[in-house]
This record gives C-alpha cells, sequence and structure tokens, in this order.
C-alpha cells in the first residue's frame, strides 16, 4: 500500500476511535501489512501534525495510538464545548499518585503512606474509574488490593507506568531500601516486603499490558 | 498576628471574626505545613517550636468544635513522647534509643509522604484529558462485535449485587423477614430465563426481586452456575452492563 494512503487511512480509523488504539488493533485492520510498517507510519504522522501545527496531535497514551487536540488551543476547544474539566481534589490526587507508584497496594498502605482514612477518596477513583480492584492480598484478612486503570493513563497522557513522572528517582529510593533491608536490620522499621514488592511490580508492569483480562479470567471461574 | 498559620487564631475576644482554616490532609500534611511556615526540613520535626504549633491546632480544631480525627491525636502522642525523652534530666535513663527510633521513622514518614505529594503535584500539572486536551468520543461499539467481549470479574459482580440491594433496600419495609430460600430453587428459575431469549442483563434477573434474601440467594446461585460454567457472565464494553448467556458446559 502506498504509504500516504496508509497514513490516510490510519487518520480516519484513530479519528473515528477516540481512544487509544493499540499497533496490533491498527495493523488487524489490514490484511497484510507488518507491523512494523504501521507503526513507522503512525511515527512519521506524530511528527508530521506536530510540524505542521495542524489542530491534531497523535499521542501515545495507555498502550495505543490517540488523536488529541494540542495543549495550547485548550482554551478555545473548552469554550465550544462548554466543557466541565475533571475534578480532582489534592486528597484524591495524592491517593492515585500513591496507588500508581506503588501498585499493587492495599488501603492499609495507602493509609499509611497519607496518615488518614482515605476509603472516601477511594471510593470516588474507583467511581471515575482510574483505580481498579485486582484481586486480594494473599496476607492476614485477605486486603483488597488496587492497581490504576488505562483511564488513569489515558487522563494524564501517559504511554505506560514508566511514564510516570520521577519514577526513576522513586525506584533508586526503593532499591535503596532494599539494599538497606538486605543487610542485618536492627531497630529501623522499613517494611521490608513492601519495597521489595513494589520494586517488583514496578518492574514487572510494562511487561504485562494484558493484565486485565487475564485477572478476569482466573477471578470469574 | 503576622503569621495566622504559625499561631492559630485565637477566638474569643472578636469572636464576630471568622477565620478560614486552611483544610489539612491529615496529621502529616500539618506537620509538613508546620515546618514550612518555620522554614524547617523535616528532619527537624521534632524540634519543640513545631510540636507546640501542632498542639495548638488541635487545640483551636478543638475550639470549633471540629471532628479531630483519632490519628491527629496519634501523632500528638508520638511528639509528646519524643519530646518527653529529650527532657528527662537523666540522658542515661531514657530509652534513647527507642526515642531515635520513634524520630526516624516521623522522619521517614514525612519524607515519603513528601514525595508522592510532590508526584501529585506533577500529576496534576500534567496536560489533563478533558482539561487541556481533547479527544473525539469515538464510537463505543466494541472492537470486534463478535469476538470483543470483556470477561466480568468476581467482583464486577460483587458490586453489581451491591447495587441491586441498594435499590431494594430502599424500596422493603423495615420489618425483619427471615426467610430460608435454598439456592438450588434458584438455579432453574435464572436457566429458565436464559432460555429464550439467549442472554439477559445481570439487572433483569432481579428486576421484580423486591426481598433481600431472594436476591442474595439467587446471586449465590447465579455465581454457582458461573462456576460451573453453564452461565457466561460478559460485558461488551469494559465497565458496561453485565450480560448473562448459558455458557460452555450447558452445550
Amino acid at each position: 500500500m502506498e504509504e500516504e494512503r496508509l497514513k490516510s487511512i490510519l487518520a480516519s480509523l484513530l479519528f473515528a476511535a477516540g481512544e487509544p488504539v493499540s499497533l496490533a488493533r491498527l495493523t488487524a485492520v489490514f490484511d497484510d501489512l507488518p507491523r512494523a510498517a504501521v507503526q513507522k507510519a503512525l511515527t512519521e504522522m506524530a511528527s508530521q501534525y506536530a510540524a505542521e501545527n495542524r489542530g491534531i496531535v497523535i499521542d501515545e497514551v495507555a498502550g495505543g495510538y490517540q488523536m488529541r487536540t494540542p495543549k495550547d488551543h485548550a482554551g478555545y476547544v473548552r469554550k465550544l464545548l462548554a466543557a466541565r474539566p475533571p475534578r480532582l481534589s489534592r486528597p484524591l490526587m495524592e491517593t492515585v499518585a500513591i496507588i500508581a507508584y506503588r501498585q499493587p497496594i492495599t488501603r492499609p498502605e495507602i493509609e499509611q503512606l497519607r496518615g488518614v482514612d482515605t476509603g472516601g477518596v477511594l471510593e470516588t477513583l474507583l467511581e471515575k474509574r482510574l483505580v481498579k480492584i485486582a484481586g486480594r492480598k494473599d496476607a492476614p484478612g485477605r486486603p483488597i488490593i488496587y492497581k490504576t486503570t488505562d483511564e488513569f493513563l489515558e487522563l494524564f497522557g501517559l504511554k505506560d507506568l514508566e511514564g510516570l513522572p520521577d519514577l526513576s528517582e522513586f525506584r533508586e529510593i526503593e532499591r535503596a531500601v532494599e539494599q538497606a533491608n538486605t543487610g542485618p536490620v536492627e531497630g529501623i522499621e522499613t517494611h521490608p516486603e513492601d519495597s521489595a514488592a513494589t520494586a517488583e511490580s514496578l518492574s514487572e508492569e510494562p511487561a504485562e499490558p494484558e493484565t486485565e483480562t487475564s485477572d478476569d479470567d482466573e477471578t470469574s471461574h | 498576628m503576622s503569621d495566622d498559620a504559625n499561631t492559630p487564631p485565637r477566638l474569643g475576644a472578636d469572636a464576630g471574626v471568622r477565620f478560614r482554616l486552611p483544610i489539612y490532609e491529615g496529621p502529616l500534611d500539618l506537620l509538613l505545613h508546620l515546618l514550612k511556615r518555620a522554614e524547617l526540613d523535616p528532619h527537624e520535626v521534632t524540634a519543640s517550636v513545631i510540636t507546640e504549633q501542632y498542639l495548638a491546632w488541635l487545640e483551636l480544631l478543638d475550639q470549633l468544635n471540629l471532628d479531630v480525627a483519632g490519628e491527629y491525636l496519634v501523632m500528638a502522642a508520638t511528639l509528646l513522647l519524643i519530646k518527653s525523652f529529650a527532657m528527662l534530666p537523666h540522658p542515661e535513663l531514657a530509652d534513647t534509643e527507642e526515642a531515635e527510633e520513634l524520630k526516624r521513622d516521623l522522619v521517614e514518614r514525612l519524607l515519603e509522604y513528601q514525595r508522592y505529594r510532590e508526584a501529585a503535584e506533577k500529576l496534576a500539572e500534567r496536560a489533563l484529558l478533558g482539561r487541556d486536551v481533547f479527544t473525539t468520543p469515538g464510537e463505543t461499539a466494541p472492537e470486534d462485535a463478535n469476538a470483543r467481549q470483556y470477561t466480568v470479574s468476581i467482583f464486577d459482580l460483587v458490586e453489581a449485587i451491591g447495587a441491586v440491594l441498594k435499590r431494594i433496600a430502599d424500596k422493603t419495609p423495615r420489618a425483619i423477614e427471615l426467610r430460608d430460600i435454598p439456592v438450588a430453587e434458584c438455579i432453574p428459575r435464572i436457566l429458565r430465563a436464559l432460555e429464550g431469549t439467549g442472554r439477559i442483563q445481570f439487572a433483569a434477573l432481579f428486576e421484580d426481586a423486591n426481598d433481600r434474601s431472594l436476591v442474595i440467594a439467587t446471586f449465590m446461585a447465579l455465581l454457582e452456575l458461573i462456576r460451573r460454567r453453564e452461565v457466561r457472565a460478559f460485558q461488551e464494553v469494559r465497565f458496561g452492563p453485565i450480560f448473562l448467556e448459558r455458557g460452555a458446559a450447558a452445550a
């Protein structure tokens, strides 16, 4: 297929879909195009759209590609749509940040970090679909564990969890804590199992994008 | 009063004046605020000026008849305990190790909390969908009309039954009614409901049930059928309505 035609079709697909569409889904639309060709076209489109100030950008978001309006046009678009921006209170932001960085995490762990009751905020986050229940922790009381959703990535324009601000810094801290824990620990209580689980989950997360479906399969049978 | 956040406003003399209280999200948040005002580092959280201001805030909240949550009091106790260790005339009598440990724990918690708070601020500054950037609403049709269905998890089901129970709680009389409905009796009813139409919405199964025990028994029966794969629960749109149909074992 001619390259320009491919790009033009891809533009239609992204426009019609609205939500982020994965490379796999986009490739599946064409009969015999290699993934790499579609990816190349998308990457070129993204830089073309940006360079030509087209009024639409192509962003990599939540594991897929999505057409969005550029940030500098926000004022105009908002006026047209009379859109009410999402309300994100500080407790809500704090809680979702903690879940994003530390997932999978239980409510007592979140409350330990924030120092306050978090039940109401968690409920709001679940309602807004920014957070989901990802099962139960194999610990006394089998507490529910929480994870962030694709909608979370979409809202904040993140490609994946690796894209979270300053994740590297957090990781270094986690690593330092972990190292401190491998030595003989006396006195300092640093919750060794917590930090180990976090480091593990952070490194595992991007490797399993299909968590959602597999989780569901396990739990429903 | 030059700095009303350092010294809590005093009530009484001019009680007609209304104070706007900054809302603090828990003791850690309040401590960070006090430290910032005093231009101190979280490592200096045990400075007596911070303890004093913290206690003054609690008193103020009390005067205002605002509920002081338990966690604020726990923090006050910790601060006072650390202070009391420092004030013992004979340091050798004090369990300095314990005091050090308490302090270290507190500093660590503050630093960690501060990190997440900063991360939250950075997240909120990003280009937010619906605020800074926009996209097309898109067609909500499933990606592949036949194949693309989302398996429903037990949590989705529990959430859905929670909604049903909430609905009937509003209509049922407050009388306590003990009825023992065998789960086994509900199974044929579910299967019958699925017979003709092929698929029904989860909520439809409970449409005319307005008895709590009947709803719960039906739900237990449904879980059993799903476990045996005689019934399948799925969604066409993620987070959309839950549908039920005969499962693989039924064929």
